[in-house]
């Protein structure tokens, strides 16, 4: 197990260099002059030759490069040109709040795909089977835009039910702990204000996750169906096992399997998928902040926020990995023997 | 081991709607349970805190709180309420006392003498005085970032005593006086205190030290900036706001709900089609003059553009009152030259061309150009500029002229300007004068000095012009440079260096009950909070 977790942050050390070499060469094919942007629209020649000097953007582009580095491997960011804060503080203020609402997502769409597509698979060729798919293709096929307006108006602005934006009602303040409003609210001991920051994050969330539904529920549908057709569900039915013990204790855990590699990927994706909905409800965030950021050539929070963004990734990866050895005895053994790599193939798990 | 069947895997045996009727359930139980423990949405429970509390939905948030940076509209924002000025814009144009209650140029037009208020005070009590300002105005001197690019001509200071302040230029600069109105006084003590090794631009990202109605009290990033009553300010206080909380919502819908739900007092970026609904629903649609102008520029060298025959038939071919009744839906006027008709010495008698496609016709006829292609950039960042790109497409094929079209951002714009080759036969933009002298857009936009580098986009170049301009910033006498921009006016009509679209408006909607706001064409896209009545 610890050469197992040695080997993958090795190799996610790798990922995450390779992704910063990356992401600073194509910074610097971006339109747009960080200069020019921090020097202000109406900025004379010599102004922006000024600010070039000051930013170091006039050193060679190896001379940046080896500094950037080399300030990376002492866990600094840099500074951004726009808002003149270390990358590292602005990243640290908006991405506790994109974590929550990945969470809050994570957690709808765990709660509504697993049991979704458990179900359709148990009923498969049904009628609800087939209500099930719709509905989860129903989440993936609406654009994620038209879905959170829409929701907006329904629940906010006609029922009244939930806010409308936001992450607090007005007149509610938490203390800042976590960075995360509901957890912040509940550490500080004001359950008003966590059921407030619930209520604030369940539009989002819902909107967030209809897109990731789908595919959760086909994967866990499919390779449920496998399992539920194995041998080893016939045997455990003719033990005389409940129904749910043989559809969740054996059926499940095996699905589960494939799964968990498709939510884990999804994390990563959500984190990047918050651009919108953190827009359209007024949410503090890591995406908005991203695209903000590309916009005025603002360099280092450009690597940075693609650099933590990757991290999560990697994170998620390396979550998953744990989760499917400890779902599936069996991988422990091979993977010991003849060290195969720790993700499954598809057949092997459902064989 | 048996455990009860009570899982949505059995329940839904019994009920194929079952599953879904589970979850739906379970998301109202939370919210009804969220519910009961908070009130209300939208605040209701503290309804009179709500009252007090002026609520502004913008689409953009600021980079930063630091008021060198005010030069762009999201800053200019957040330090209107925080900081004041020396001087402001009145109504027409004609600039006001604030903390500067005199003033007066010398002969040369090289040095200013102000005098200053003796009742202001920062947030945290100490009294402003010429120290400040002179920290404030040598601090932008040496960042040149931000409003530096209005200040070139800034020399140095010198406080006389604490009402009095000597400021010495480096060459005469009229339009000087205006550019004050950009400038954030700063508390030089505190921020000294916090300066660091970036002469305070860390600190003051974050943190307020102005002595403005308003102080900071909490920004959260992209969501909200909160401000509270300075009570110490010396204009004293009426009605206005106890707090003042800016909200980001990029979405146009979005702030249209906010505001019929009442969760924000006045939006900024209501789109087009919702202002007579709102209009009907009790809301004020507030329309606004502005010095805003859409302009196409015409690259002027190496391209067909830079035949003068060819510019000036485009600009007979545009249909100006579509672009004023469909795209503007009226909120607009024509735009009379390159000057907006709201600014101080802006020539009514310009040449302006209306739609002729005949005259277009007959001019394109008289030069002997046939098949013509340009290229046209413009910017995707409003409806208004995306409909007359593709307006002014279809006009230019009914006289034969071939516009290819390409979307860009700002920064992308920005590049293609750095150098004649990459610069497009026809480029769309905004003028967004800083402040209302006409300096600010003749010398800003037509001087040859910013060709390939500033908002000379078409690489303008009339040394004529640049003559006129710069003798203009030379005359403290308010007639005598008038004289001299007018004379700039026509001159530069003649050349058809752009198509000056439209001149729109500035639209702003409110809920009703609030007094006091009014568009102020000095700091464009803000709201001054200070004006604003709620009670």
């Amino acid at each position: 197990m610890a050469r197992f977790l040695l080997r993958r942050l090795v190799t996610s050390v790798i990922v995450l260099a390779g992704l910063a070499v990356v992401t600073f060469l194509m910074t610097q094919v971006l339109p747009g002059d960080p200069a020019r942007t921090a020097a202000g629209r109406n900025a004379t020649a010599e102004q922006v030759a000024q600010v070039r000097i000051q930013l170091g953007l006039d050193r060679p582009l190896w001379q940046q490069f080896t500094g950037y580095l080399d300030r990376l491997l002492h866990g600094d960011l840099g500074v951004s040109v726009f808002t003149q804060r270390p990358v590292l503080d602005d990243i640290a203020a908006m991405l506790p709040s994109s974590v929550e609402l990945v969470l809050a997502a994570m957690a709808i769409n765990i709660v509504v795909a697993v049991p979704l597509g458990v179900y359709a698979a148990y009923r498969r060729g049904r009628p609800a089977d087939i209500a099930a798919r719709l509905i989860a293709l129903l989440g993936a096929a609406v654009p994620v835009f038209w879905l959170g307006l829409m929701l907006q108006l329904v629940f906010a602005a006609e029922l009244r039910l939930l806010p409308l934006t936001g992450q607090l009602a007005f007149g509610q303040d938490v203390p800042r702990i976590t960075g995360m409003t509901s957890l912040d609210a509940l550490l500080g001991g004001n359950l008003p204000a966590f059921g407030d920051a619930l209520r604030h994050l369940i539009l989002p969330a819902l909107t967030l996750a209809a897109s990731f539904v789908a595919v959760v529920a086909r994967t866990v549908r499919s390779s449920m169906i496998t399992a539920l057709d194995s041998d080893y569900i016939t045997l455990a039915r003719a033990t005389g096992a409940s129904e749910f013990r043989v559809v969740v204790r054996h059926g499940l855990r095996n699905a589960m399997v494939p799964a968990s590699t498709i939510l884990g990927m999804q994390l990563g994706w959500m984190l990047g998928s918050t651009v919108l909905v953190e827009s359209i409800f007024g949410r503090t965030g890591i995406g908005a902040h991203a695209v903000a950021a590309v916009l005025q050539s603002d360099l280092y929070t450009v690597i940075g926020t693609v650099l933590v963004i990757g991290v999560v990734f990697v994170v998620a990866n390396i979550a998953v990995d744990l989760i499917q050895l400890w779902l599936n005895p069996r991988l422990r053994r091979t993977k010991r023997r003849t060290g195969e790599p720790a993700v499954p193939a598809l057949a092997e798990v459902n064989a | 081991m048996h455990r009860p069947p009570a899982t949505p895997v059995a329940r839904g045996r019994r009920s194929t709607l079952g599953l879904t009727s589970v979850v739906l359930v379970g998301a109202l139980a939370l919210a009804a349970c969220g519910q009961s423990t908070s009130g209300a949405p939208g605040g209701s429970g503290g309804s009179d805190v709500r009252k007090q509390t002026l609520i502004i939905a913008e689409n953009e948030p600021p980079a930063t709180f630091d008021p060198v940076q005010a030069d762009n509209s999201t800053v200019d924002e957040v330090s209107i309420p925080a900081y004041d000025t020396l001087v402001k814009y009145a109504k027409g144009g004609v600039i006001a006392p604030a903390v500067a209650t005199e003033w007066t140029f010398s002969k040369d037009g090289k040095t200013l003498d102000l005098t200053l208020r003796d009742d202001v005070t920062f947030h945290d009590g100490t009294r402003l005085t010429a120290t400040d300002v002179k920290y404030t105005l040598d601090r932008i001197g040496r960042l040149q970032m931000g409003v530096a690019s209005l200040m070139t001509a800034y020399d140095s200071a010198e406080a006389v005593d604490d009402t009095h302040l000597k400021i010495s230029l480096k060459q005469p600069y009229a339009p000087f006086l205006g550019a004050l109105s950009r400038v954030y006084l700063l508390n030089s003590k505190l921020v000294q205190a916090n300066a660091g090794s970036d002469d305070g631009r860390q600190w003051l990202a974050a943190n307020g030290a102005g002595s403005g109605p308003y102080k900071l009290t909490g920004y959260t990033p992209n969501q909200e900036a909160k401000f509270t009553r300075h009570d110490g300010y010396w204009g004293g206080f009426t009605k206005q706001a106890k707090d003042v909380v800016i909200r980001y919502l990029p979405q146009a819908a979005t702030q249209k709900t906010a505001l019929s739900n009442g969760d924000v007092d006045i939006a900024m970026d209501i789109d087009p089609n919702d202002w007579a609904g709102l209009e009907s629903g009790g809301h004020v649609v507030d329309k606004a003059d502005t010095n805003v102008q859409l302009y196409v520029f015409f690259k002027m060298k190496d391209s067909p553009a830079a035949d003068k025959a060819l510019r000036e038939a485009i600009t007979y071919a545009y249909d100006y009152d579509q672009h004023q009744s469909a795209i503007l839906k009226g909120a607009g006027k024509k735009a009379a030259g390159v000057l907006a008709s709201t600014m101080a010495c802006a020539d009514p008698t310009v040449a302006q061309a209306g739609y002729d496609l005949d005259k277009a016709k007959s001019i394109l006829d008289a030069a002997g150009l046939k098949n013509v292609t340009l290229t046209m950039s413009y910017l995707k960042a409003t409806a208004e500029m995306e409909q007359a790109a593709t307006l002014l497409q279809s006009d230019l094929a009914k006289i034969g002229v071939k516009v290819e079209l390409s979307a860009v951002t700002y920064p992308q714009y920005v590049e293609m300007l750095k150098s004649n080759e990459t610069t497009p036969d026809l480029g769309m933009i905004y003028g967004f004068p800083p402040y209302p002298d006409p300096d600010s857009v003749l010398h800003l936009q037509f001087n040859s000095k910013f060709i390939n580098n500033g908002q000379n986009s078409g690489g303008y170049h009339n040394p004529k012009v640049d003559k006129l301009v710069e003798d203009a910033q030379k005359l403290t006498d308010e007639e005598a440079r008038c004289a001299l921009y007018k004379e700039a006016q026509q001159t530069i009509a003649a050349d058809h260096p752009s198509i000056n679209m439209s001149n729109p408006q500035y639209v702003t909607v409110h809920r009703k009950g609030l007094t006091g706001y009014a568009y102020d064409p000095a700091h464009h896209q803000t709201v001054d909070v200070y004006q604003v009545q709620v009670g």
